[in-house]
């Protein structure tokens, strides 16, 4: 199997005489890692977004791209799915409205929401979080896209509006915090929302469960006897964090053994998800593919990771590859450690 | 020494047990592959047996007060727990139960907790790590082990730490630097795996003497590798740890990979970002290295174990991605500042730069933040040994304003030993580690030496070098009343002062002392023949011995100097040498031809990478010069001048006469003029020199700016500066809006500040083309008057841009001046001055009392001329202040009794030191020769002239020595001090084999190769006989050799009418550096030997009539 490379020297050099531009613009993951090792300094995944922005201006961007946002404008998701259909996952829980007022708003995102496999994890977060006593709620079918495919789409203009209108929804629900289930939607939150004026606090799900825990909100106590290896989220560890309290809350469940994969924390490998490749296949072998080798390579048994898409990625991977490895999300980890 | 040989006090304050820093660590030096430690050790013996140095080993300065001239410094001093009786026997160690990383070892060797970190080590006593020691207080479990080990009893634990107060007028802060912690560079693997190095901890394992007897293993297994990558900038250039340029590893890993590829490993990549061969012979050692090792642009993405190999991945330019195994990586990591440099900024109170180093002046490079306190070498930023060298002349120049009063104390010499009587003649054969004692059986030669007459004690040493060893020496001779003695190590030109001054310390005279080369040209060169090597070392050290039985002593002459100091040329180099030495107290005249000083200096704006206004700079040194006494002859040049070292005459063109003892030549160099791309035609085509002082007046808005016109071409190298230069005025034409492309091959923004330059240049906008550097500019960028055409190595894609102006980016070429020629000064391959030592004397001619400053000795930036300006300063204080000077006795002596005054040998002199008129008088002048002994080979009458120290009988014994068994198997050859005894030295440095057959008698100069001592030579039914000697042009007496040349047609005519083979008498030139020519001659030889028949060879005494007799 052949392996996807991007030059990006060669991306630079390119835009800098104005050439036009390989394809793999569109094939960066915006994962980050290698600016982790650029002696220079540079801004490589901005100065991709930026191409991309020039490219979509020129309706250069692919097809599928284009559909994507075509997709959020209309339905508030990039992936096809109904609005109405957005808080299917949550039945049953009875989980607060946020527009009603509630101390802290849980972000669910696209991701999650549209994709069943993922239900699971979101209702042991919001279990969790009830369990906790915290003040929660969310917006259910009126929640849209945090923007992020918008993002990476490079159309700024519509991505304005969406984040615009998305925080006057925020505020108006007087929350304090805003907790995500993505790290990406965090990641969207806490730098091109912050500029654009959102106050509330932003956190990942597993910073503020950390925090519960740290306060005695939640108390870990169930033996899972297992041996893990964490797979960290490049939106956890190479955007702001550094995957700590990822780590921190799994070996807070009693019994687990961590064994980390050759690549870990910031040096992480993509599950090349990121940058809307989620919508666009891999020529060859995935960067999944890659990372679940990794993965199998330490000889534990559960994967652990707490991103929808690095979750879809490596469950795929899992499959095709035949690999017995279970994935599982955090919060669905965490929940069993609480029973 | 600079500063003690001119009559200061020095106080020497090193933190580690020995003085050396890294370089004694280091196995050899790029690029004239000298070994490290043999050059460097002859100097620390120097500074320890010099009675004006006091070190203090294991100190720190903990505090200082006072002010310039008047300092009192506090220097804590933990104690050795060893003193001074200490044998270095190593028992010790033997006993000593703990085992510790050896710090000098980088780690991958072992020392214990008593320990001396190399057998050079100085000062001499081992040292207790009293961290690691069993016995460190409380002591509830005494060790012991040591002491009762220690036979002279040397070992004290209840030593104390000392605090030292010292009165000084000056300080000089030489503290080094550091390596950066490579595992900090998680894409690199280092310290996961144990294959991959860094490139010290290569460097000790390349060293015959380190940890792995100089073998490369795979640490992992033990075996040998087979495909070895180096990565440079591990840590340096990397805005993550180390954002400036490392300096040294670009050259140090090309040298290391060469290494490699001479120790049979034939598969050695290196990836690199830019080649920085900046330096003079650089690129020429560069491309040398591109025949065996393969260099790729990249830097790894990762480098992890896969099985029994490391597996790189890595793109290459085109951006494919490659994977490739090695079993061996190194990495080049960066320079950082020393540990605890911090601190004693703080305790010196000086300032650092953001960097960490030493904050220094950019156009006073060894000056810091406190009046009084200079800096030198890597302390102030990374450099390599050369500038480093520089910059401790120039600090001790600098330093020498604020002394008072000078004293030259005496060695304690030892009363003069009677040496009279039968030759007693001590042996000592130095096992050097395993670089003799591995190939040479020394306990057999020994054994033999006992056999020789007046032989009368042989010791085998370790090292004979070392401190222990030397006094050792000196011991034997007082206590075995020797009085002559043979020391069979390595090569006389490196060792040789060292030893006679050993002698000279135990009271015997020191020219009664001869070194026998066993590990240049016997263990190193015949590696895998060692019986034969034993045999040849034997036959060496039974030459050495029977030519010491015939010297006598003799006393060194002394010269008065004229204590006065001439600087040719007043540009910033001149200005910089004229104002220091004139600070020191000497008279100095500084001469310039043009009208007013400057020189090139007046012709910048501002100079890169400091970006300080050239005028500024200008001003500073005008008035430096102007405040001192300097005399100042513009609109003046320099007609003439005759004399040597201490004595010279210089007739100016205003004829005025000026008497000097030194002279400074800072002449400087002039801008490369190009002939390419039209310029001179086309008035778009500008120099980087035409548009300095012009940025705003300049036509056009878009610029090609192309690097390396005439510099870097298959006849020159690159001119260092030019690459900042074009960094800075990319950045000025880019501020003023212009839209700048840069087209390069390498980048070489070597110095500090630079690279950030070149960080800058890229912020700003400013584009940077790669072109092929295996191309000329002109064959790889082409400007049809509104665009440049050229292939971009990033996109391989073939690219057309609109240019307005095209700035030829030029470097400088050396001048032809005929004081040069009257001087006799050599010239490098580019016709720049040749300094005396690459490494060790960088400002220093070759020609004594004459030293080279700024861009006459090579291309090099304006900070580095002031260095180097200054660094002469010092170098001619140190010959000026004492008024005198010494000189080797070598020098002919006539029996005017013998004599017929036929004046032959004045007509040969190639310095007019004999004088007379035919039949009546001649007189030699003692100071006006040099020593060649070309007079002596051009008389005829017997025992008329002698040459000590090479006389017929001493050479002649030698011959008998050499050729005493199987003479027909020998090669005898004759090489000359300078050039051919060296290129050999030089075979044995690189390790290149030849047959064993050799058997090299040493003399100044071939010329002193008489037509006597030819026909003795092949009385003796040698295989053949070779006169070796330096290159025609090369020649240190100017043009002795040509009658070698001359005398040897003669010689080859004269046995070919006695029907001996001429071929089997050679005549070959050979370089100091030309170690490979040496070897593959004698095989050459060895071959012809081979071809001819034993009954010819015997028969040759009898063809060319008899024995030559032996005079006494």
């Amino acid at each position: 199997m052949g392996e996807e490379t991007i030059d990006t020297r060669n991306i630079l050099r390119r835009a800098q005489i104005g050439a036009e531009l390989p394809d793999s613009v569109w094939k960066c993951s915006t994962c980050r890692l290698c600016e982790e090792s650029c002696p220079r300094d540079v801004d490589i995944v901005n100065v991709v977004l930026g191409l991309r922005e020039l490219e979509f201006q020129d309706r250069k961007a692919p097809e599928r791209i284009e559909k994507l946002v075509w997709d959020i404008y209309e339905d508030g998701n990039p992936w096809g799915g109904k609005k109405g259909d957005r808080n299917k996952w949550a039945e049953g829980l009875e989980i607060k409205d946020a527009s009603k007022g509630v101390e802290t708003l849980l972000f669910v995102g696209c991701d999650g929401a549209y994709n069943k496999e993922l239900h699971k994890s979101l209702r042991s977060l919001a279990e969790i979080l009830k369990k906790s006593g915290t003040d929660f709620g969310f917006l259910g079918n009126e929640e849209s896209c945090c923007g992020e495919p918008v993002r990476d789409a490079g159309e700024t203009g519509y991505l304005d509006e969406l984040v615009e209108k998305n925080i006057s929804q925020f505020e108006s629900t007087k929350a304090r915090t805003l907790v995500t289930f993505s790290p990406h939607c965090s990641n969207m939150f806490s730098t091109i929302y912050k500029k654009k004026g959102l106050k509330m606090k932003v956190m990942h799900y597993s910073e503020y469960l950390n925090e519960l825990v740290r306060d005695g909100k939640i108390t870990i106590n169930s033996e899972i006897k297992k041996k893990i290896t964490i797979h960290d989220p490049c939106y956890l560890s190479r955007y702001g964090g550094d995957s700590k309290e990822l780590r921190e809350l799994v070996v807070k469940v009693p019994g687990t053994e961590i064994v980390e994969m050759e690549n870990s924390g910031k040096n992480s490998l993509c599950c090349g998800g990121g940058g809307d490749r989620i919508f666009m296949d891999f020529e060859g072998k995935r960067l999944s593919d890659f990372r679940m080798e990794q993965a199998k390579n330490t000889g534990a048994e559960v994967v652990i990771t707490a991103c929808p898409i690095c979750n879809m990625n490596l469950s795929d991977s899992r499959k095709v590859n035949g690999i017995k490895m279970e994935i599982m999300e955090l919060s669905e980890f965490l929940k069993g450690g609480t029973e | 020494m600079d500063l003690a040989e001119s009559g200061v006090e020095v106080v020497l304050v090193e933190k580690s047990p020995s003085i050396g820093g890294k370089m004694a660590a280091l196995d050899k030096n790029f690029p004239t592959m000298d070994c490290s430690i043999c050059i460097e050790a002859p100097k620390m013996s120097d500074v320890i047996h010099n009675p004006n140095i006091k070190v203090h080993s294991l100190s720190e300065v903990t505090k200082i007060e006072g002010k310039e001239g008047d300092f009192e410094v506090t220097i804590y001093q933990k104690p050795r727990f060893v003193d001074d009786s200490c044998t270095r026997c190593d028992l010790c160690v033997q006993a000593c139960p703990q085992i510790l990383k050896n710090e000098f070892d980088a780690g991958i060797g072992a020392r214990k907790a008593i320990y001396t970190p190399f057998p050079q080590a100085e000062p001499g006593p081992y040292v207790i790590d009293i961290d690691s020691c069993l016995n460190e207080p409380p002591n509830y479990l005494p060790c012991g082990r040591c002491t009762d080990a220690c036979g002279p009893g040397a070992i004290d634990f209840n030593m104390k730490p000392k605090l030292i107060k010292e009165k000084v007028v000056s300080v000089i802060v030489a503290t080094g630097f550091d390596l950066f912690n490579a595992s900090l560079l998680n894409e690199f693997g280092y310290s996961k795996d144990p294959d991959i190095l860094t490139s010290y901890e290569l460097e000790r394992m390349i060293n015959a003497a380190g940890p792995t007897d100089g073998e490369i293993i795979k640490p992992s297994n033990g075996q040998h590798p087979e495909k070895v990558l180096f990565v440079l900038c591990a840590g340096s250039r990397d805005a993550r740890f180390v954002p400036y340029c490392s300096r040294t590893c670009c050259m140090y890993s090309i040298k290391e990979a060469s290494q490699l590829v001479d120790h049979g490993i034939k598969n050695v990549s290196v990836l690199y970002m830019d080649i920085r061969a900046y330096g003079k012979g650089f690129d020429e050692f560069y491309s040398r290295s591109q025949r065996d090792v393969r260099y790729i642009r990249s830097r790894p993405a990762s480098v992890r174990r896969k099985g029994d190999s490391i597996e790189v991945r890595y793109a290459k330019e085109d951006g494919s991605v490659t994977k490739e195994d090695y079993d061996l990586v190194v990495l080049a990591t960066a320079s950082i500042p020393s540990k605890g440099t911090d601190k004693l900024a703080g305790i010196l109170g000086l300032e650092l730069s953001e960097d960490g180093f030493f904050k220094n002046k950019q156009d006073d490079p060894v000056s810091t933040s406190r009046e009084g306190i200079f800096v030198a070498g890597c302390a102030s930023g990374p450099k390599d040994i050369p500038d480093s060298v520089t910059e401790a002349s120039a600090a001790s120049a600098r330093a020498q304003k604020y002394v008072k009063n000078r004293e030259w104390i005496a060695e304690p010499k030892a009363p003069p030993l009677d040496m009279s009587g039968d030759p007693k003649v001590g042996v000592f054969l130095c096992d050097c580690g395993s670089n003799i004692a591995g190939v040479v059986d020394v306990k057999r030669v020994a054994e033999e030496m006992k056999k020789v007459p007046n032989v009368v004690y042989v010791e085998e040493n370790k090292f004979t070098c070392s401190g222990s060893s030397q006094d050792a020496i000196a011991a034997k001779i007082k206590e075995k009343g020797l009085n002559r003695v043979v020391v069979g190590a390595c090569s006389p030109k490196t060792h040789g002062v060292t030893f006679q001054r050993v002698c000279s310390r135990a009271g015997l005279n020191p020219y009664l002392f001869e070194m026998a080369n066993v590990r240049n040209m016997d263990s190193w060169v015949h590696k895998k023949e060692k019986d034969k090597a034993t045999e040849k070392a034997t036959d060496l050290v039974k030459m050495a011995v029977a030519k010491v039985k015939l010297l006598s002593p003799m006393d060194d002459i002394e010269f008065p100097v004229i204590k006065t100091g001439v600087i040719i040329g007043g540009g910033p180099a001149g200005m910089a040498s004229a104002a220091a030495l004139s600070n020191i107290g000497l008279e100095v005249h500084l001469i310039e031809e043009k009208g007013e000083l400057g020189g090139l200096l007046n012709s910048l704006d501002r100079v890169a990478p400091s970006n300080i206004e050239a005028a500024e700079i200008f001003k500073k040194l005008k008035k430096g010069v102007e405040e001192s006494n300097v005399r100042i002859h513009t609109s003046t040049k320099v007609k003439e001048i005759t004399g040597f070292v201490g004595n010279f005459s210089l007739k100016l063109s205003n004829n005025e006469n000026i008497e000097a003892g030194a002279i400074v030549i800072a002449t400087g160099a002039d801008p490369y003029s190009p002939t390419e791309f039209n310029y001179g035609k086309d008035e778009k085509i500008l120099t980087s020199n035409d548009i300095e002082k012009k940025y705003s007046r300049l036509e056009g808005e878009r610029f090609a700016l192309i690097s390396c016109v005439g510099s870097r071409t298959r006849e020159k190298g690159c001119s260092r500066f030019c690459c900042s230069t074009m960094l800075q005025q990319a950045i000025d034409l880019r501020e003023k809006g212009k839209i700048v492309r840069v087209f390069y091959k390498d980048v070489r923004a070597y110095e500090r500040n630079a690279e950030e330059l070149y960080k800058k240049a890229g912020e700003k906008g400013v584009q940077f083309y790669r072109y092929d550097s295996e191309k000329l500019p002109q064959e790889a960028i082409f400007f049809d008057g509104n665009s440049v055409t050229f292939v971009d190595e990033l996109t391989s894609a073939k690219l057309k841009a609109p240019v307005d102006r095209v700035v030829l980016n030029v470097g400088l070429m050396p001048k032809d001046q005929e004081i040069f020629t009257q001087l006799k000064l050599s010239r490098d391959n580019e016709g720049f001055l040749l300094e005396s030592h690459p490494k060790l004397g960088p400002v220093e001619a070759a020609v004594q009392g004459i030293f080279l400053a700024g861009t006459v000795q090579g291309p090099k930036d304006v900070k580095e001329s002031i260095s180097q300006g200054y660094a002469t300063a010092s170098k001619a204080a140190k010959l000026l202040m004492g008024g005198k000077i010494s000189k080797e006795p070598i020098i002919p002596q006539i029996n005017t009794n013998k004599c017929v005054k036929c004046l032959k040998c004045a007509e040969v002199c190639p310095y007019g030191a004999i004088k007379g008129e035919r039949g009546k008088w001649i007189n030699l002048v003692p100071a006006a020769c040099m020593g060649c002994g070309n007079c002596v080979a051009e008389c005829n009458i017997e025992g008329a002239i002698t040459m000590p120290n090479f006389t017929d009988e001493q050479i002649m014994t030698q011959i008998d020595q050499a050729t005493a068994e199987k003479a027909e198997e020998k090669l005898l050859v004759f090489a000359c001090n300078w050039c051919s005894y060296a290129g050999a030295d030089q075979a044995g440095i690189s390790k290149i084999q030849y047959p064993p057959s050799a058997r090299v008698i040493r003399t100044m100069c071939s010329s002193r190769i008489s037509q006597k001592l030819v026909m003795y030579a092949f009385s003796k039914n040698p295989g053949a006989v070779l006169v070796t000697g330096c290159h025609i042009n090369d020649c240190h007496y100017i043009d002795a050799n040509v009658h070698t040349e001359k005398r040897m047609e003669r010689w080859k005519r004269f046995i070919s009418a006695k029907n001996v083979n001429p071929d089997r008498l050679q005549l070959w030139w050979v370089s100091a550096a030309e170690g490979n020519r040496f070897a593959s001659k004698i095989k050459e030889m060895d071959a012809l030997i081979k071809s001819l028949s034993k009954e010819e060879i015997l028969s040759t005494s009898e063809k060319i009539g008899g024995v030559v007799k032996r005079s006494k």
